[in-house]
């Protein structure tokens, strides 16, 4: 039998190979020096990281409560979102009242009626003229300028 | 409902702790345990058949880092960062090796770094295979070459810092 490869080696120490597989292997390395090292390196590096990787900081599971009352349904990036949207859509009526506003002072008021009563006077410039304007508007309302 | 608790207690720490080891953030990490469980809540409430619960929790749960991982555009490399590391006091040297570890993590792309995660956590080949994506067949090779790996990178950082 030939060398072992890695791949092969990694699937020995992790019982992953099928038992004809394995009893060649086993046979192999009784015999082959090479191979009984890397088999050695492999099961000490794997062994190695899985101790050391294996999480073990404290930390407490919060109330299972969180999960089925339906509270606190949304993580913090879902939060941040609606509140984005939220804000976005706040805006886009803001706007919206904001051009109607625009819109209402442009319309001009209704006027029912109106007079003027005007005296020229020849003797006084246009701007020194008296004269008097009377609005009645669809309510009623008399305003006099 | 019991039902749900049990597995809810057995799994809650090795779910937060695959999220912190694959993101390198704590915070992000326990938003997405609290999202995988609710999703977890929300299919046994809906009757949805789940075989193997834990399988389905780290399936669901790496995926929710891998997507995360993806929106802040890291997928691939993740930037060294003394605040994403989870060792962050070193108490003795026990701890000191687990943060080169936790360093040496950071240097593997997202695929590999799950697979060493499920293989630490004792999972067999073909659980790491359905999970990780990578064909049943090259789960030995990528395992040993990816092991190889980051016995270098352990071996760079320490040469970096003597």
């Amino acid at each position: 039998m030939n060398c072992i490869s890695e791949e092969n080696i990694q699937a020995y120490i992790d019982n992953e190979l099928s038992i004809n597989e394995k009893s060649k292997i086993n046979e192999h390395i009784t015999q082959c020096e090479y191979c009984t090292n890397n088999v050695h390196k492999q099961r000490m590096l794997a062994s190695m990281l899985k101790e050391n990787i294996a999480f073990d900081e404290p930390i407490a599971i919060p109330d299972i409560t969180q999960i089925i009352d339906g509270s606190p349904r949304w993580s913090k990036e879902q939060y941040i979102k609606s509140i984005f949207y939220v804000a976005a859509a706040a805006s886009i009526v803001l706007a919206l009242l904001i051009g109607l506003n625009k819109k209402q002072e442009l319309t001009p008021e209704l006027t029912h009626d109106y007079a003027n009563h005007f005296e020229f006077d020849a003797n006084k410039s246009i701007t020194d003229q008296d004269f008097e304007i009377t609005i009645i508007d669809s309510e009623g309302n008399i305003t006099n300028y | 409902m019991n039902n749900f608790e049990t597995i809810y207690k057995d799994n809650y720490l090795k779910i937060y702790s695959l999220a912190v080891r694959l993101l390198g953030d704590k915070n992000t990490a326990k938003d997405i345990t609290q999202d995988t469980f609710i999703s977890f809540y929300d299919s046994i409430i809906n009757k949805k058949e789940i075989k193997y619960p834990k399988t389905w929790l780290y399936r669901v749960a790496s995926n929710k880092c891998f997507d995360s991982l993806k929106e802040q555009k890291r997928y691939e490399s993740v930037q060294i960062n003394e605040s994403h590391l989870v060792y962050e006091k070193e108490k003795n040297n026990h701890s000191k090796k687990r943060k080169y570890i936790e360093k040496a993590l950071m240097k593997l792309n997202a695929q590999n770094k799950l697979l060493v995660i499920l293989y630490s956590e004792g999972f067999s080949y073909k659980n790491m295979a359905e999970l990780t994506g990578i064909r049943f067949s090259s789960i030995g090779k990528t395992l040993s070459r990816t092991l190889k790996k980051l016995e270098q990178e352990l071996n760079n950082i320490k040469d970096e810092l003597y």
